[in-house]
């Protein structure tokens, strides 16, 4: 049995070493162009064959005798007001130097003297001139010149910032990432003016070719982390990515385990932050959504609005966000373990009310939190998937059906109506949205095991999840840091957020190549002198 | 190196207080043991010095051999013969994790879950211990220093919520006997503590050795304290007449806690603590079997004997006694005492006897 699993399996691996990929065959690398406009032309009309967008201009050079020239570019991605005026429009009309332009130096003319574009670029290769194009720039071809010029000219149509819809805060800039890479990076770029900033580009996806951004700060970074970002993008082999969701599965530690071991947000703010204490972002093209490596899983319960109100109120809010997550967790699955397994538990009044209110009820109270749940997350579901308008129909459903008929019809009791709206009200104050979604998934285990193992299952299942956590890694800092390994020091940011003044360290494990941040003894005191304003 | 994994001091000594303290929490044996009355707690403070001396001979072959296991060297110094001894320690292991095991589910289906079969509580606790196991002494020493804040704290709440119900005049009068019961009964208490062992075993593990020494005495001095705040908890809410007849003294103590008339029968959380200790012990001698088993053999890999020595583990708790009246029996100090003074003790210093006499160089294998 188990040896057919193995050869058959084996078999599947050798058939796919067979497909070779086709693809990468169509663009022949090494390829130059050569000195003749036609032959270039008739290179390049056969690339972008049946493309509609590309276009072809052919004109000639206001010189005498005119040079004919030629640029194509992609239609909608190129700036057309900036192409006319300042490449098509000094190119043909010369004023000035037609008695300086000869043949033989025209090129570095058209490049040094003709077109006022700050993005110049020169390239032999058909490859890399076709790739170009495709990137949204300018290709300019001259004849007599085997070199072509790639001008920056670039503008599509983008979103504006907006504030981000999946992280709103009450306090804090109303800037969010938007799906060109350029100007989320320049946006952070704009939080920190330091030349320690550095992003490093690359290329991801055959076809896609999209774009891929790691932006670190020298000399906090850890350049290891940095290294093994790089290889495990630089290793991803494949036809096309089309959110950073793509990469984060491609690249994260352990593929198995539902907990997120990236965080990806769509704040600018909170990038920066992350950034400063030595973590490594990932931008990648086309999405909002920026990846950032390596996190813990206490990074998903923070909310860059705890550091800009008051230290009170953030660590208020945070040890509220803290006890959200156990309620998200454990709930139901608490509620059902003390009402089948341990009655005594619960103080006699409370016991004899909820007694009544289960009374009639024909399931046991197992099952009736799993339809109760899963008829949430059904509502839940529908919620976000309607269209807007729809939406509202489904609330009403959702309070009517289950907040009224279900428990009038007696099928479940008032209390486990309770007890889910409960759970779900906190697993809604998470916020993050991969931490919050998986927190669900496990709850319903934790329901099974308290249903047939009462407190001891869900003991077990915590096991479990200690023993599942205390194994992940998240680019080499275990994932559950602060608590395991222990360090005290870090518990400043923690479940409890002390003063900013008083945060002078950057996380032990993974800023620690540049450990201290800020000046000591930054406390606001109290005046000298006494003030007597108002007193007189 | 089978495991590549590593723990530090501080994970290690945590190791040690929850493999033996977890146990005491709930079968508190030392009220079966002399002295015999109220005196106890006296002999669980005079455990501290004669646990060190336990500890000893297991400290001296680390200091001489660090990085290397007790099995390695047993197995460089003796040969075939080093192998047998490993062997005997590898079965004292497989049978301290079986009756880890069986004493927890003992302990669930007499009180809490009287219905529910004891095997079980035992197949689900090994299924959640595998995974534990496959990812090695790293885990397992993370999970002891996220489980032992918790359990200190959970004893601490239960000590201030007891504290209304606590007689102290129970302790009196003190050393109505003589001295002499007090000494035995430390002796007992110290002679249980064959946690020292890990030591001897997890050596090439240990992150910073030098710090070892730290470890016995941290160790000792955490066990010895705990055991006499929690004597003196039972001690002195049922009396030394009562204590002595419950099988559970301790949590018999936690179910009277009762406070403001909401706050009652906490029992099912002590209980849920409890199995969170329970577990580390249950894993970490379940680990030391697979390790010590797959050293001896020279396997490259362990992972493979994870899956039966569970299996084994699971079967033999079954197997070693009919009632928990026959496990009390051998688990008694008349019987459990020498036998878990021959792992700890006699065998550690016989070697070191027999290397001060022959004075051999290892054998190159």
């Amino acid at each position: 049995m188990f040896k057919w699993v193995t050869k058959k399996f084996n078999k599947l691996k050798q058939q796919q070493k067979t497909i070779e990929n086709k693809l990468t065959e169509t663009i022949v690398e090494d390829k130059q162009i050569s000195k003749n406009l036609m032959a270039n032309k008739q290179i390049f009309k056969q690339i972008f064959d049946r493309c509609g967008e590309i276009w072809f201009r052919e004109f000639e050079l206001g010189t005498n005798p005119p040079i004919k020239m030629m640029a194509f570019g992609l239609d909608g991605m190129l700036l057309t007001d900036q192409v006319n005026e300042n490449v098509l429009k000094p190119l043909m009309t010369i004023e000035g130097m037609i008695n300086e332009l000869k043949p033989n130096n025209v090129m570095d003319m058209v490049k040094n003297k003709l077109i006022p574009v700050g993005e110049i670029k020169t390239s032999r290769q058909v490859s890399k001139i076709s790739d170009g194009v495709l990137a949204a720039d300018l290709a300019l071809l001259i004849d007599g010149c085997d070199n072509a010029i790639l001008l920056g000219v670039k503008g599509c149509e983008k979103r504006a910032m907006s504030e981000p819809e999946t992280e709103p805060t009450v306090r804090g800039p109303r800037d969010g990432f938007i799906e060109n890479i350029l100007t989320n990076v320049t946006t952070v770029r704009r939080r920190i003016r330091s030349s320690r900033l550095k992003s490093e580009y690359l290329e991801v996806g055959l076809l896609s070719k999209t774009e891929v951004a790691i932006v670190y700060i020298e000399g906090i970074a850890d350049n290891k982390v940095v290294q093994e970002v790089k290889d495990r993008i630089r290793r991803i082999d494949t036809d096309m990515i089309l959110e950073s969701g793509n990469i984060e599965e491609f690249i994260k530690d352990d593929w198995v385990s539902p907990f997120p071991q990236i965080l990806s947000t769509e704040r600018p703010d909170r990038v920066s932050a992350h950034l400063v204490e030595g973590h490594v972002a990932v931008f990648v093209d086309n999405t909002p959504f920026v990846l950032i490596m390596p996190v813990t899983f206490f990074h998903f319960l923070q909310s860059s609005e705890d550091y800009y109100s008051g230290f009170a109120i953030g660590t208020a809010i945070r040890l509220l966000r803290s006890f959200a997550v156990i309620i998200a967790l454990l709930g139901p699955s608490l509620y059902i373990a003390i009402t089948t397994f341990h009655q005594a538990m619960i103080p006699t009044t409370l016991l004899f009310s909820i007694a009544k209110a289960r009374e009639g009820v024909p399931f046991p109270a197992m099952l009736e939190a799993f339809i109760m749940e899963v008829t949430f997350e059904l509502l839940r579901e529908a919620g976000v998937r309607l269209p807007r308008q729809v939406g509202q129909a489904v609330s009403i459903v959702g309070a009517l059906v289950i907040g009224d008929a279900a428990v009038s019809a007696g099928l479940v009791s008032p209390s486990m109506v309770i007890v889910v709206a409960i759970t779900a009200i906190s697993s809604f104050a998470m916020p993050s949205y991969p931490g919050a979604i998986v927190l669900r998934l496990l709850r319903f285990v934790f329901m099974f095991l308290a249903g047939t193992l009462g407190l001891f299952g869900i003991t077990l299942g915590l096991m479990g999840l200690f023993i599942h956590l205390c194994s992940l890694r998240s680019f080499g800092v275990p994932y559950i840091s602060p608590i395991m390994p222990l360090t005290l020091k870090d518990w400043k940011d923690f479940i409890i957020r002390l003063p900013i003044w008083a945060m002078n360290t950057r996380p032990k494990l993974i800023g620690y190549k540049n450990y201290k941040r800020m000046g000591y003894d930054q406390a606001p005191q109290r005046p000298k002198q006494r003030e007597t304003r108002g007193e007189d | 190196m089978l495991d590549n994994g590593k723990i530090s001091w501080k994970q290690i000594t945590l190791l040690i207080v929850l493999a033996r303290f977890i146990l005491t929490l709930s079968f508190l044996p030392f009220f079966s043991a002399p002295p015999k009355n109220q005196d106890l707690w006296i002999s669980t403070i005079l455990s501290f010095p004669l646990q060190l001396m336990v500890a000893l001979p297991i400290f001296i072959i680390a200091k001489r051999f660090p990085n290397m296991s007790l099995i390695h060297v047993l197995k460089s110094y003796l040969g075939k013969f080093g192998s047998f001894i490993g062997f005997l320690y590898a079965w004292f292991f497989l049978h301290s994790s079986a009756l880890t095991l069986r004493e927890f589910g003992e302990f669930l289906t007499t009180s809490p879950y009287p219905e529910t079969p004891i095997i079980v509580f035992m197949s689900i606790s090994i299924l959640f211990a595998i995974p534990t196991v496959r990812y090695g002494i790293e885990v397992i020493g993370r999970i002891a220093e996220i489980i032992f804040p918790i359990i200190m704290f959970s004893v601490f709440l239960v000590v201030v919520l007891l504290a209304k119900d606590m007689d102290f005049k129970q302790v009196f009068p003190i050393c109505e006997d003589g001295i002499l019961p007090i000494v035995s009964g430390a002796f007992i208490l110290a002679s249980r503590t064959k946690e020292f062992l890990f030591i001897g075993f997890l050596m090439p593990f240990i992150k910073n050795s030098k710090n070892i020494k730290k470890s016995i005495i941290y160790a000792s001095m955490i066990l010895s304290l705990s055991s006499a705040i929690i004597s003196l908890i039972v001690l002195t809410t049922f009396g030394i007449e009562q204590a002595k007849n419950r099988t559970f003294a301790f949590y018999s103590a936690v179910r009277l806690i009762c406070v403001g008339n909401f706050f009652e029968r906490i029992d099912a959380i002590y209980i849920g603590i409890w199995v969170l200790g329970i577990f580390v012990r249950v894993a970490i001698y379940y680990y030391l079997t697979v390790i010590v088993t797959a050293w001896i053999l020279d396997l490259k890999d362990y992972q493979p004997l994870v899956l039966p020595i569970g299996a084994i583990i699971v079967s033999l708790s079954i197997l070693m006694a009919d009632s928990i009246v026959e496990l009390e029996k051998f688990l008694s100090y008349k019987i459990y005492t020498w036998y878990q003074l021959l792992f700890s003790v006699a065998i550690p210093v016989l070697f070191l006897l027999f290397m001060a006499i022959k004075k051999k160089e290892p054998k190159k294998t």
